[in-house]
Parts: C-alpha cells; structure tokens; sequence
C-alpha cells in the first residue's frame, strides 16, 4: 500500500516522444484509470512505474522512494498483463506461487495466500491445470491470482479486459472493482475503453499524444471536460460538436447560431461561462451530448428557444432508447431519444436541446471555454 | 466428393513403390545380409554380431561413439544456447550470428582438412606447421600430437572438430525458440521478482525445453552416424575409430559383408528410437500449434 507520485515525468524512445511532462499525484488505496486511444502513451507511463521502461526525465516515487533506477523486481508492484503472460509450463497454483516462492516464503505461507487468492477468485477447482486447459475468463482470474498473492504496494493493469469477451468484460469489470474495495490497495489501471475508465476508476486520467489531457474524477471529467479531446472521448456515444457563431441581441441575451438553428443560451450558463462576451459575433464549437437532445413531441415542455426542426437520416433502435442520426445542414448529430419516440429513418422532426447542459470550446485552443 | 478406393491407392503407389524399392528393401536385405558369411552367402547365424560386440576394435568404435555421443551433444547444445542468449543481446547480432553459423558450409571432409593442417604435429626442435602446435612451442611448450595421444587427446580433438561445425547450427535452431518467448512472459517474470539468472532457468529454458529435445536428439542422431571427420583426420587410428567408420572398413576395405551388415544393423537399431522420439515430438509440436 503507498501512493505513488510522478514528478515531470517524460519518455523519449529515440525522436519520438512517448509521454510529455506527465504529472500525476495518486494518493494511497486510489483506483487511477489511465485512458485514451492507442499510442497516447498510457501503457508506457505503466510500464515506467513498473520499471520496465525507463525513464528519460522526471521521477517516479513510489510510496517515499524514488524508484527511478530501481529494477521492477525490487519495487513491490505487480503486474497483470493484456494477454496475461502467464507461465505456461507450470500449473495455475505454481504460476500464483512464482513470485512468492522467489522471495522464498515459507511454503505454508505460500500455500495460505495461494489458497485464499484462489478462493477470492473462485478458481480453487483450476489450481492444478496448466494455462493451456483454461479458457480466457480463468486466464485472466489466475493472472489477477498471480498479482494478489504478492500483497504488493501497488497494482498495475495493462489492459487486463481487452481479450475477455463483451460480457465477461462486463463481468469482470465489476469484480474488479470489488476486489479494489476489499484489498484496499492502490491500482493503476491502463485502458482505452472509456466505459471501464467510467465505471471503474475513482479518478480518470485522459491522456492523448503522451500528453495528460485532464485528471479528475468520473462525473467530473465527463461534465467539466477540459478540452473538445476530453469531451468526446468520455462519454457514448460521444458529444456532438457543431461549429456555431456567437450572438448577443439588444436585451444581452447569448444565442448560438448555426445555419440549422439558432438557440439561446441560458441566463445560468451564461453567468457560468464569464468568457462568453469575448467570442460575440466569432466562431465557437458547440458541443451536445446525445442524451441531452431531446425529441420535442416527448418532452412538451421544452422552451421554444431551444427547439428547432431537423431532418433525421437514420434511426437506430435500440430498445431501451433510440439513436436517431439528425442532419444539420453540412453536419450530422446522434440524439438518443426516449424509446417512446416515434421517428422513423428521413422525417423531420422537432428537436430540444436542453441548453443547460451544452459545452463551448475555443475553435484555436479547443480548451473549454471558462 | 467420393474417391474410389482404388484410385486413391494409385497415387500413392509411386511413393510406396519407390520408397519400397530404395529404403525397405535395402534395410532388410541388409539384415538378411548381417546373419551371412564375408561373402553374403554362406549362414553363419550370430557370428558378426558376436564379433560386433566383442572384438578389440567394435569395443573401441562403441566406446568413442559414446564419448562423441555425451561430449559432443552436451557442448553443442549447451554451446549453442549460450550463444543463442548472448547473441540475442549484442547490437551486431546478425553478422556475429553468421560468422559462427558458417563452419556448416563448410563440408565435413574439407573440415576434416583444414583441422588436421591446425593439429599438425612435427617432434619437439622441428618446425611446427601446426597452427596449435605452433602457438603451444611460440608460449614455450612441447609440441602435441594432437591426433596421436590416446585415448582423450585425440578423441576430443576429433569430436572438436564435429562441434565447430554443428553448433551454429544448434545456436540457429535455439535462438529462434529463444526469441519465440513472448515479451511479456519474460516481463511478468521480472515483476514477479526474478532476476535475470532466474528468468532463465524458471521461465526461458522450460519455455524452449522441446525445442532443446529436439536439438539434442538430432545431435545424437547426428553423432551415432559420424564418419566424414574420423575417415579424413585419423581413420579410425590411434584408438579413434568409430561405428561408421568401421562399417565402411569391413565393407569396402576387409570386404566382409556380413560384418559390415551387423554393424549396419546395430547402428539402424540405435538410431531408431531417437529417431521415433523425434517424429513423436515434432507431431505434438504440430498439435500444440
């Protein structure tokens, strides 16, 4: 158990950089999803605290110690890999005890802790077969096993559900969780599924090109995304984005003008959003989440500045409720409409957007708008 | 689609017919051949097998076939792997690779040549053309009869020879499993606590066990047959003679068939479970894939 801490950290693999100046402060027994797409550099900060990349620049502290030189077999961590690299000449019991047995603990403390992983996980009945004779889900169960027994510090998943299936995925997830709730122990977890990162992480770090784009919690990040990056990877399906210009009438009241529609801001979001003024008459990037559009034959009660006609290409039911692909002149958005919604595939239909929840970022920066 | 079975055997009878012809019947008639007179005429029943295993001269081929068996598998394998590992980790691993793989170009007579031209030996005050000899006189020694001291000098000169020009190949074959561990594995293992010495004993070498078998096996194949170096360098002289060699000198040189057959014989028959081990790997191999 230890918090671990980077310090600036930064990896260079030849002219290539891998990570940028990553800061990230993870007190003790905290769940930290790392997540963003492939190649933005969150397998290899993993990899730098396990001590199986170096580190070019920065440091790396695991509970008070710099570990920066220090070899992974003396860090205290363990490790659960993608493809779970279990050993495959020994059998599920041995592959748990592996790491014990080359700390040499007594063989009935081995057997203890042995035992009890493989209880917690349910695998007591696989402890003498080889890897070969389980199927993905026990693999999987066995390598978190392998990283249990050790009590290390800190555990570090690399993408430890990404060859499981879609509902043993689910599964998964949730004992995962489950398993951090009981062993109270720091987890840095590597993904670029944004719905565990969701799900699972007591605080999300969004990553894209080496660089952190945002750290916080969940709720957080997906209803204060710093950046249109942030916005529309958190979140499915993801945020809407249309290119709109401000406008500000003779009574001080905000609209977002697009050659679809032309809506108002809300007063409350308008005093949230102090720098709104500077981008009167400029463009910005108005950004909808799906389930904030609404169908307007359902929620009656929507404000009329806030409602206009659009043209549906495609719906998609989905039973519990409908996607519903709207064109706006050039650009097309994803509603996802109450399952009672009539629609059908190239009507029109009269739109809501609830205001209150929409984003606005900087077209240059793409930063949020403060 | 159904195919007669008539026709099925048709395809296979040229194979059938020709493997029959070059492999089965030559292996039997050679076993028929072994129970012969010097002549293969003559019933002499276990005569040549009685002489197979007692004189002077089989004792001497079964030993030295045994010291080649041990030796020279244990430092090709064992040498082989060591290179396997070390190449895998030095920048020019290519051409370190090549130049160790290239004594197998080289033919095991032209080998034989060129090694006894480096154990060359002239008495102590003549000029050593040796280039062992030569170096051994240049630090101040005696001159070596390199490939007349028996029974270890000269044995273990021969068998030296058998290694440099097989284990490139046993360092091929091995580096190739070697870099088939996944990364992962060995990363898992690091993790896990395992220092580098650990990493391969407990994780690398279990990993390409299967693959080392086979290496082995073929090398003992590869040593039970050995003739080329022993007919060019000594002859089987000095103490050196081996199995192979001594088929051929009852065959070609006593012209004694029906020793020379016995000797087949026994060769055939100690090759063949190594030979079956292989088959029977090489098939689970093809299954595990």
């Amino acid at each position: 158990m230890a918090k671990v801490v980077l310090e600036n950290v930064t990896k260079r693999f030849g002219d290539v950089v891998a990570v940028k100046d990553a800061n990230i402060d993870i007190p003790d027994r905290e769940f930290v999803v790392l997540v963003g797409p492939s190649g933005c550099g969150k397998s290899t900060t993993l990899r730098m605290v396990a001590g199986l990349e170096e580190v070019t620049e920065g440091n790396i502290y695991i509970g008070d110690t710099l570990v920066n030189d220090i070899p992974p077999k003396d860090r205290d961590i363990a490790m659960v890999f993608q493809n779970y690299a279990l050993y495959p000449h020994m059998d599920v019991y041995n592959n748990m005890a592996f790491g014990l047995k080359l700390r040499k603990f007594p063989k009935d403390e081995i057997d203890r802790r042995v035992k009890e992983a493989a209880r917690i996980l349910g695998i007591e009945n696989l402890l003498h077969r080889k890897p070969k004779e389980l199927s993905g889900g026990q693999r999987q169960r066995v390598a978190v096993g392998r990283a249990i027994v050790r009590e290390p510090k800190v555990f570090l998943m690399d993408e430890p559900l990404s060859n499981l299936d879609a509902k043993l995925r689910v599964q998964m997830r949730a004992e995962l969780s489950k398993l951090h709730n009981r062993l109270q122990t720091t987890i840095i977890y590597v993904t670029h599924d944004q719905v565990e990162a969701m799900t699972m992480g007591d605080r999300i770090v969004v990553m894209k090109d080496g660089v952190i784009q945002q750290i916080g919690a969940p709720l957080e990040i997906y209803h204060k995304p710093k950046n249109i990056f942030v916005a529309g990877f958190i979140g499915s399906p993801a945020m809407n984005f249309v290119e709109v210009v401000i406008r500000k009438d003779e009574q001080g009241r905000y609209w977002v003008e697009h050659e679809a529609f032309k809506l108002r801001i809300p007063d409350e979001k308008v005093r949230e959003l102090q720098d709104l003024p500077k981008y009167v008459d400029k463009k910005a990037v108005f950004g909808i989440r799906p389930e904030n559009i609404e169908d307007a034959a359902i929620v009656p009660d929507g404000r009329e500045d806030a409602t206009f006609v659009a043209n549906v290409d495609v719906v998609e039911p989905m039973g519990a409720e409908i996607f519903a692909y709207l064109n706006l002149g050039d650009q097309s958005v994803v509603a996802r409409f109450d399952p009672a919604s009539t629609v059908q595939d190239g009507q029109q239909v009269r739109v809501y957007f609830q205001m209150e929840k929409m984003y606005l970022f900087d077209p240059e920066t793409e930063e949020a708008v403060a | 689609m159904r195919v007669s079975r008539s026709w099925t055997w048709s395809f296979v009878a040229p194979a059938l017919f020709f493997l029959g012809l070059y492999l089965v019947y030559p292996t039997l008639a050679t076993i028929h051949t072994s129970f012969l007179d010097r002549h293969g005429e003559g019933w002499v029943g276990l005569t040549n097998y009685v002489y197979a295993f007692t004189s002077p001269a089989m004792r001497t081929a079964f030993r030295n076939n045994l010291l080649w068996m041990v030796v020279f598998t244990t430092v090709t394998v064992g040498l082989g792997l060591l290179l396997a590992v070390l190449t895998d980790r030095v920048r020019y691993e290519g051409v370190a690779k090549s130049i160790i793989f290239l004594p197998m170009a080289v033919s095991f007579v032209g080998a034989g040549v060129i090694w006894k031209f480096v154990y060359a030996y002239n008495p102590p005050g003549a000029n050593q053309i040796g280039l062992l000899n030569q170096i051994v006189v240049a630090l101040g020694g005696e001159p070596v009869g390199w490939l007349l001291e028996q029974p270890w000098v000269n044995n273990l000169a021969l068998i030296m020879v058998g290694i440099w020009i097989w284990t490139g190949f046993a360092m091929v074959i091995l580096s190739a499993a070697y870099k088939g561990i996944p990364k992962e594995l060995k990363e898992a293992a690091r993790v896990d606590g395992a220092s580098e010495w650990q990493l391969f004993w407990h994780v690398s070498l279990p990993y390409i066990q299967s693959t080392i078998a086979v290496v082995a096996t073929t090398m003992i194949i590869n040593v039970l047959k050995i003739f080329d170096i022993v007919y060019v360098m000594t002859n089987g002289n000095f103490g050196t003679e081996v199995l192979a060699n001594r088929m051929y000198k009852e065959m070609f040189q006593f012209r004694n068939f029906g020793r020379a057959g016995a000797v087949a014989v026994i060769l055939f028959l100690a090759i063949l479970p190594l030979m079956l081990l292989n088959i029977h790997r090489f098939r689970r191999q093809e299954v595990e894939r």
